[in-house]
């Protein structure tokens, strides 16, 4: 056996599990579920060919467009939430005093928390009559809120579970971000007279601008796959005003068994996924330091 | 053979001899020897008395703890006197149906599964499950013989062709007024089915049951057989007979007239009631033919701001907008069914459906008895009525046990109230079908046949989950048990006289969410009934016509 023939095997000898298991559990479910878009199938009888009678169907289909736009609010009030408040204790607890430890971990338990734990605990905290939310608000004289039983208050209050949901992960990678700024420019621009607002805006931005990017974009992937928290608590209801796009290709796949429509309202998601990140790539080069 | 091919053999050998003079070595022999160790475990395996191993059925259901257990007892019950059968329960706790299908989806159907009628057509029609109707004594259309164990001690009942009907329903049962030495000298010996096998219960075990339902005294023995019955029956099982079970429990199981599940148990509604709350606020119980008018009037009595705040925190009657199931009573009941009988017709869209439902609606936004969404926020209707803040509940069977065990009030059930065309609550059933594919049929129709016993049935029963569908174990101690809560759980089987077997078309899933989801906005008070009504039929009878 000669040195040459061992080295091209070995590699493909350890990749080979895993290439295995993302060709039989990603790529060929992928491929199939394009096949299948263009199909009608309950799963039990012999699929037949519909063409682009699914996607046709979504498109003319007024609760298509309900869902996007709920997934549209949830994707953006989510993230971008997120990361303002992420960036604004990360740059809190970017200090060295006593107890910051216990703080920063205090911050980052929620993401170790299983989503199904945080949506119950949330569901009874949001619960008109008993939960500690409203009854905060009317001792303190205030409106009573219903909600996740109120359309027009669900979506916002999905909104924040996931972001106290995910808050401190996004807190940690742009504390770590951080770190990174040197110290030495920090100290030259103050001597210089700059005011902190401005060394945060013309130092600190830049330098964690490529950390930014990736916590949005990590976040905006996350926030279109959303569906625990959607199954938990709502099932898209009440009147659809929390039905999001993920929410609805499992309902038509495995509780009404529409393989076919949910597959084409899969790769719609996809297409806009690929959107999205498109536009951020090419967004990226005028805001990300060192991309321009 | 190309060289490339030549050259990727010899590499392949290459590993593997690398593999086996490397360090590995020992990790490579341990496994080799791991594989060798199961070859010889498998090989050893249990044989039976034929010499051959068992042959291993696989049973799918649901259920809570409590019945895992008991279908654990019944699997080991079994499989002492079938020892050439052994079952492999598979409980599927929640989204049962979901699994199912997938399962079926992947050829790797259970050969025995629980099944309800609401699910069973799409199953049926898709051709997964086996027509049973062959493989029973045919009894439809034969007298009903009295069951032993309620002979001259139980509630005055009539055999009829449609089954008991129960000639003073209401009637305290006899049996709390007789002594232990006359209870033992009017129930006839019993004849123990299980006792004639070839294989003996083991002592540890429980005892047989008491009696069966088809004595040799009182089975008219008219029926023949069908050889393919008998081919495929086991020599040591009881055959089943159509008349062991409910009509509507038959009818439920059924789809194009052909049974495809022996049932289990039946589900209908009836209205629970919290009769400390009726008591405190000076009404009087509810009679057994009290109207919805009754109902709304006790309700807005019993409806109250029991601390002042200014909201109300006592209802007097539940509120479902889903599943359907729960509120076809209200519509049921005024004569209006949700399709015509062929499945083309959206029938809850006609003039006389909108104002049934709109009478429902009612309930919450015109008279406020039923809690709002708000109102309910996490909680279940049946958590209102443990925490005494609902006095009524429709709910069925499947609430006994809970109450039983935390209700710290009296309580009781009445039917559901009468409306226009009479008390009639939807009647569904649960049962167990066998795999259209299995490769054990026999076996498979021996485990259904245990399931479906009186030995089974009535184990199932004690637990108070179920309204059994066998009569013999409903109009039974054990179901009517004059001790325990309710008083009159009689009404339970008074209601499927004029029950409605809940009748579902092939894309019920479907049709079922499109009805809930349309009328979300109703039963919030923000769409009128009619409105969702007119949006609702196009989309409705389209799918009924797919």
């Amino acid at each position: 056996m000669n040195a040459v023939g061992r080295s091209w095997i070995w590699p493909w000898v350890f990749i080979g599990p895993c290439l295995l298991g993302l060709i039989v559990f990603t790529l060929l479910p992928v491929c199939a579920s394009f096949g299948l878009s263009f199909t009608q199938w309950n799963l039990l009888n012999e699929p037949s060919w519909v063409g682009l009678d699914n996607y046709a169907h979504w498109l003319s289909e007024p609760l298509f467009w309900k869902t996007l736009g709920n997934t549209l609010v949830f994707v953006t009030g989510s993230v971008s939430l997120e990361v303002l408040l992420a960036l604004a204790l990360a740059v809190l607890l970017n200090r060295v005093v006593r107890g910051i430890g216990v703080l920063r971990t205090l911050f980052f338990l929620p993401v170790v928390t299983p989503m199904v734990c945080v949506a119950l605990v949330w569901g009874w905290l949001y619960d008109p009559q008993f939960g500690w939310l409203s009854a905060g608000l009317r001792s303190v004289g205030g409106p009573s809120v219903d909600w996740l039983y109120d359309e027009h208050t669900a979506l916002l209050s999905l909104i924040l579970i996931r972001v106290w949901k995910d808050l401190g992960y996004s807190m940690l990678i742009l504390l770590a971000g951080l770190q990174t700024v040197p110290p030495e420019l920090l100290e030259s621009a103050a001597l210089d007279g700059a005011s902190s607002w401005d060394r945060f805006w013309r130092i600190t931005m830049p330098h964690i601008s490529p950390t930014v990017f990736f916590v949005v974009t990590m976040g905006l992937i996350n926030a279109f796959q959303a569906f625990d928290v959607v199954f938990m608590l709502t099932q898209g209801g009440p009147n659809h005003s929390t039905d999001v796009l993920v929410y609805g290709v499992y309902k038509n796949a495995f509780e009404l068994y529409r393989v076919g429509p949910a597959s084409a309202l899969a790769y719609v998601l996809f297409i806009f996924i690929l959107i999205v990140t498109a536009i951020q790539w090419r967004l990226r080069k005028q805001w990300v330091y060192h991309e321009s | 053979m190309p060289s490339n091919w030549v050259t990727l053999l010899q590499k392949g050998r290459d590993v593997i001899w690398t593999l086996g003079c490397s360090p590995l070595r020992p990790l490579t022999c341990s496994l080799v020897g791991l594989l060798g160790l199961s070859l010889l475990w498998a090989g050893c395996s249990p044989l039976t008395h034929t010499g051959k191993p068992p042959v291993e059925i696989r049973c799918s259901y649901w259920g809570s703890a409590q019945e895992v257990a008991l279908m654990n007892h019944l699997a080991k019950r079994f499989e002492a006197t079938h020892p050439d059968i052994r079952i492999r329960l598979i409980h599927i706790p929640e989204h049962y149906f979901q699994k199912l299908h997938i399962l079926m989806a992947s050829e790797l159907t259970p050969d025995v599964m629980a099944i309800n009628s609401l699910s069973l057509p799409v199953y049926a029609s898709s051709g997964q499950l086996m027509s049973l109707d062959k493989w029973m004594l045919n009894t439809r259309n034969t007298p009903v013989p009295l069951p032993s164990e309620v002979q001259g001690t139980g509630p005055d009942l009539v055999a009829t062709e449609q089954g008991y009907v129960a000639r003073n329903p209401y009637a305290e049962p006899e049996e709390t007024k007789l002594t232990p030495e006359a209870q033992r000298l009017q129930k006839p010996e019993a004849k123990d089915p299980w006792q004639t096998l070839k294989h003996p219960v083991p002592a540890d075990l429980p005892a047989e049951p008491a009696q069966s339902s088809k004595s040799d005294e009182t089975t008219p023995h008219t029926v023949k057989e069908s050889s393919e019955a008998m081919q495929l029956r086991l020599s040591t099982d009881p055959p089943l007979e159509h008349r062991d079970f409910f009509p509507a429990s038959l009818q439920a199981m059924s789809f194009h007239n052909q049974l495809y599940a022996i049932p289990r148990d039946v589900s209908n509604l009836v209205v629970f009631i919290n009769t400390d709350l009726f008591e405190q606020n000076g009404l009087e119980l509810p009679d057994m033919d009290w109207t919805m008018a009754d109902m709304l009037e006790k309700a807005l009595v019993l409806t109250q701001d029991t601390n002042n705040d200014g909201r109300r925190d006592q209802f007097g009657i539940s509120f479902y907008g889903q599943p359907p199931l729960l509120w076809m009573p209200y519509v049921l009941s005024q004569g209006v069914p949700l399709f015509d009988p062929m499945f083309t017709r959206f029938s809850l869209a006609s003039s006389r459906g909108v104002r049934a439902l709109q009478e429902y609606v009612n309930l919450r936004h015109r008279w406020h008895v039923a809690p709002t969404r708000q109102d309910v926020g996490q909680a279940t209707m049946s958590q209102l009525f443990l925490q005494k803040k609902l006095a009524m509940m429709v709910s069925g069977r499947w609430s006994v046990p809970v109450l039983r065990e935390q209700a710290t009030f009296h309580w009781d059930v009445r039917p559901f109230p009468r409306g226009r065309a009479g008390s009639i609550v939807g009647i569904d059933a649960s049962g167990y079908s066998v795999w259209s594919k299995t490769r054990y049929p026999k076996q498979s129709w021996a485990w259904v046949t245990f399931l479906s016993s009186y030995y089974s049935q009535r184990e199932l029963a004690k637990s108070g989950l179920i309204i059994p569908a066998r009569t013999d174990v409903a109009y039974s101690s054990v179901f009517l048990s004059p001790t325990m809560a309710p008083k009159s759980s009689q009404v339970f089987l008074d209601v499927m006289e004029h029950g409605y077997p809940t009748h579902t078309p092939v894309s019920w899933d479907e049709v079922s969410e499109t009805i809930t989801e349309a009328l979300e906005p109703v039963w919030d008070g923000s769409q009128p009934v009619s409105v969702a009504m007119k949006k609702l039929k196009p989309k409705v009878e389209a799918l009924l016509a797919r």
